[in-house]
């Protein structure tokens, strides 16, 4: 198999037990009340034998009801869609305690946020930020968060599916997987610089450039995976691994803060933790004036 | 144009020099063709050191010309000067000098009163920072003299700015501590890199933790003690010259905006040229409050995307009324993505403020878009409306709210509009 582009059922169908995914059903019942969100797929799966609820993106489809959104991109009710699942999660698991309550995968493969007028007029940035919000929540309240990039994962659609997770995986370029927030020749036409040059400083400086290795070095992907067929265990040790690093109710250890501190150890974003240093020691000589 | 930025060193004296006083002066923003400033104290046994940094090549001797005229004319002596310039003409930079010099050397400060009375759209980051809180009582954190911009851009031969194009600090409104994160659209369109990322995550954790140990002094804190968090947005989002950074750091936000639900109330200050979108879209969105003047605008997808997406038929990218009826201010009040419309100045957005200091936490929860399954249970119903009315223009749905002459509100001034226009009830 070269890849996985478009495929999140395919994906998600790999990652899971035989015949275990139940589409649309979260502890025994649906979610989905009709046609909604067509663009995005949820449900339940057991992954190594461990449930889990999984949300992904469906690229071979479209959404009859938003001409902008198709092909894995996340509309209004995609992403309401996939809160709805998170929260479910949530509430379900409320009375679990810390430990047990269930992990969450992100299969993630999604070109971008419905770009339309309708979406414009209603609001697509409070459906992908409430998303956001959902997952975060489910994240500090001890759900592990696994996302996998199968496929694309491009800039704010990114955002909205996969960079809320505690631990994020990818499988690694040579499965055609993409992850920028443009492609380089896009960021050379708009930045005026030759893209000669771009690619040239992209092998120094990882900042800019369009690639899973690059978000590597940044501290934005935990773990680059190399064959399709261990996603399934890779997932289930990282699901271990985030459950041990928030046993005591730790929110700093997993997620997007820590995905600073580790682009600060893999030496690609180094100023951010001087500048953290330097606001809190400011702060710090002039807070009893605000206290 | 994609050569490395640059920078070139001179040293003058005049005779019969003036000493600078004891001070470190910041003047500017780097927008397009402008620059920014630091003027310093230091003996110099009379002399004026400059250095500046820059994208343009081949004008050096320009540059001499100009700062000689300068010294020659100010005979300002004992100071250091440091330029960040954006291809600003000898024009521009000889005017820069003497307007900041005339200001360090009156010792002007920006003038509450002025501040907060002028149109809001027109002022630079730090000028809404020091408008929105009480006048005296902001302490900026990592500033301009502090010189942390970006380490990225000099490389692709992009212009730096001293604060990254982003003001952090702190205030007072009031007995209520405000922390504060103003955005200067002039710079970069108000951009997200690492640097300016960094400042925002940072002031956004801080304010929790001062909220925090608050708490542990008095556990009975009273409302009115509880800090703040302002965001005074003007950004497109994300920094496409250290993409994968901003796109970071933007992640990082929505993490420590959902930790700071119930302890530190966030708002969104909205009512600059470059409005708040892409990413940015969404972080106004998840935050507790939005405040909005007419000329504010706040979007995920900025028009000209929606354009190529969808047809100029459908989406006229160039059409400024269209463009204002789909982001603006009004629109977004009519369907309660923003929670007040405001005028056009600081004043005004700080009345709205008190109304809101007068809340307490709770309520101000209420007044989320987002951040809840009944919440989202409400956005699914705008979903279907949107569905259901297929509207060709934000006009129809204020016609559906129950405004019976929509196009009529797109001209009145705030307060009539305020007095007259329906919102959206979905229940």
């Amino acid at each position: 198999m070269d890849n996985l582009l478009g495929k999140g059922r395919l994906a998600i169908d790999i990652i899971s037990d035989k015949d275990s995914f139940q589409e649309n059903i979260i502890d025994g019942k649906s979610i989905v009340e009709k046609d909604f969100g067509d663009c995005a797929v949820v449900g339940t799966i057991k992954i190594n034998g461990i449930e889990a609820v999984v949300i992904g993106n469906d690229g071979e489809t479209y959404n009859p009801r938003f001409p902008v959104v198709y092909a894995g991109i996340i509309g209004m009710e995609e992403a309401y869609k996939m809160a709805d699942a998170v929260y479910i999660t949530i509430k379900n698991d409320a009375s679990k305690p810390q430990g047990e309550k269930r992990p969450i995968i992100l299969v993630v493969d999604t070109p971008g946020n419905g770009p339309g007028k309708q979406e414009e007029i209603f609001g697509m940035n409070k459906a992908t930020g409430g998303y956001q919000l959902a997952l975060a929540e489910a994240r500090h309240k001890g759900h592990p968060i696994v996302a996998i990039v199968i496929g694309r994962a491009v800039s704010g659609a990114f955002l909205c599916h996969g960079l809320q997770a505690d631990h994020i995986l990818s499988l690694d370029a040579n499965f055609g997987t993409m992850i920028h927030v443009m492609p380089i020749s896009s960021i050379a036409r708009i930045t005026k610089l030759d893209i000669e040059k771009l690619t040239a400083m992209s092998s120094e400086n990882p900042v800019f450039a369009s690639g899973a290795k690059f978000f590597y070095q940044l501290g934005g992907i935990e773990e680059l995976i190399t064959d399709i067929d261990s996603m399934p265990s890779i997932i289930a040790k990282h699901i271990e691994e985030i459950k041990k690093l928030k046993s005591n109710g730790e929110v700093d250890a997993t997620g997007p803060y820590a995905r600073g501190k580790l682009g600060n150890e893999r030496k690609g974003r180094i100023v951010r933790e001087k500048i953290i240093q330097m606001m809190n020691d400011q702060f710090a000589t002039v807070e009893s004036k605000y206290s | 144009m994609s050569k490395e930025l640059r920078t070139i060193d001179f040293e003058f004296k005049s005779a019969d020099s003036k000493e600078f006083p004891k001070i470190s002066f910041h003047y500017g923003v780097v927008g397009s063709g402008d620059m920014e400033l630091i003027y310093q104290y230091k003996d110099l046994g009379g002399a004026a050191k400059i250095t500046i940094c820059t994208p343009v090549t081949g004008f050096d001797h320009v540059w001499k010309q100009v700062f000689e005229k300068f010294i020659t004319i100010s005979k300002i002596g004992n100071i250091l000067i440091e330029i960040n310039d954006n291809n600003a003409t000898p024009a521009v930079v000889f005017l820069r000098l003497n307007q900041a010099l005339k200001e360090a050397l009156d010792g002007v400060e920006s003038n509450n009163s002025d501040l907060v009375s002028s149109s809001f759209l027109e002022l630079s980051a730090r000028e809404r920072a020091i408008g929105l809180v009480d006048e005296n009582s902001f302490t900026e954190l990592v500033s301009s003299y502090d010189k942390m911009s970006s380490p990225h851009l000099p490389k692709m031969g992009e212009s730096i700015e001293f604060d990254d194009g982003i003001v952090t600090g702190v205030g007072k409104i009031g007995e209520k501590t405000v922390f504060i994160i103003s955005q200067e659209g002039r710079y970069i369109g108000g951009s997200l890199g690492e640097v300016s990322g960094a400042k925002f995550v940072n002031i956004l954790r801080l304010a929790r933790e001062f909220y925090e140990s608050m708490l542990k002094n008095n556990p009975n804190l009273p409302e009115s003690k509880r800090p703040a968090i302002l965001i005074s947005f003007e950004t497109g989002g994300v920094r496409l010259h250290e993409a994968n950074a901003g796109l970071l750091a933007h992640a990082e936000i929505m993490n420590e905006l959902q930790l700071n639900r119930g302890k530190v109330p966030v708002i969104s200050i909205i009512g600059s040229k470059v409005g708040c979108f892409g990413g940015m879209g969404f972080i106004a969105a998840a935050t507790d409050i939005i405040i909005m003047s007419e000329y504010g605008r706040l979007g995920l997808t900025g028009p000209e995307v929606i354009e190529q997406e969808m047809g100029k038929d459908e989406f006229d990218s160039t059409d400024r009324a269209l463009v204002y009826r789909t982001t603006g201010g009004k629109h977004k009040y009519i369907v309660g993505d923003s929670n007040y419309l405001v005028e056009n100045n600081a004043a005004s957005f700080r009345e709205a403020l008190k109304k809101v200091f007068s809340l307490d936490i709770n309520e101000i929860s209420k007044l989320r878009r987002v951040g809840s399954s009944e919440m989202i249970a409400k956005q699914k119903k705008l979903v279907q409306l949107s569905i259901d009315l297929q509207p060709k223009d934000s006009i129809d749905v204020w016609r559906f709210a129950g405004n019976e002459n929509p196009e009529k509100l797109v001209d009145l001034n705030v307060k009539a509009f305020l007095e007259t226009a329906k919102q959206l009830d979905i229940k």
